[in-house]
């Protein structure tokens, strides 16, 4: 029988470690998980040893426990997409809309003479600045479900991978 | 009930109280968007992983 591969300590064998360890009872810090796996999932070499790991595991439930952990994390990270782009429809876009609103009616009271002088300037200034950090929060709050979204997608394909690893454990012994 | 107050009075606060209320909306998602910050050090998590309980199961180097 020729001796198994050693693994080295890292992100991937942590969370096949933590996965192990939960099946078995013992309590993991679930932030300490989040972090780990949101590490693993990040990066293509974590995902390959995750892959490695797994297969060589003698264990296929330990395949499972991690699948159902990404899984869970896919989750979360999908509702945090989900509430990101409701905050954006909701509250991004009326922000935009009032502060251009207020724009247009500076400047047609301006226009008009119902209000003069260094106010219209200061209602103008006010509402336009209003309308562009509108824009940059908006934008801000985009970028943000973006990275929710590929963190999302990257748990997913590798939580579908890793089942796909542990259906192969133990048969290549 | 707007006659009293004047036409400059009702439009400036209405013009400044939509400004206003896009800027509590805008700070409100800006607060939002702020990326959450990491609870623990990666490397720590990794080396303490308790990695004795894959004794049968998975071959690991003895750590530093």
């Amino acid at each position: 029988m020729t001796p198994l591969p050693e693994f080295e300590r890292r992100p991937a064998t942590a969370l096949v470690a933590m996965a192990n360890a939960l099946s078995l009872g013992d309590p993991i810090n679930e932030e300490d998980l989040t972090q780990i796996i949101r590490a693993v999932a990040a990066s293509s070499g974590e995902r390959a040893a995750l892959l490695a790991a797994i297969g060589a595991a003698n264990n296929p439930e330990t395949g499972v426990t991690a699948a159902d952990l990404l899984t869970a994390f896919a989750t979360r990270a999908g509702n945090a997409e989900a509430q990101a782009q409701d905050a954006d429809q909701v509250i991004g876009q009326w922000s935009q809309r009032l502060a251009a609103g207020a724009l247009l009616a500076s400047f047609g009271a301006a226009i008009a003479g119902t209000v003069t002088g260094g106010l219209a300037f200061g209602l103008t200034l006010l509402s336009f600045s209003g309308f562009i950090f509108a824009t940059a929060s908006r934008l801000g709050g985009r970028a943000r479900r973006r990275t929710k979204t590929q963190e999302r997608e990257a748990a997913e394909t590798l939580a579908r991978h890793v089942l796909e690893a542990a259906k192969n454990t133990g048969s290549a012994k | 009930m707007f006659e009293a107050m004047g036409m400059e009075t009702v439009i400036v606060s209405a013009i400044a109280g939509a400004c206003t209320l896009s800027f509590a909306a805008s700070v409100y998602l800006f607060y939002r968007s702020k990326p959450q910050p990491e609870t623990g050090d990666l490397d720590k998590i990794v080396r303490n992983a308790p990695y004795h309980r894959l004794h049968n199961i998975l071959k690991i180097k003895p750590g530093a």
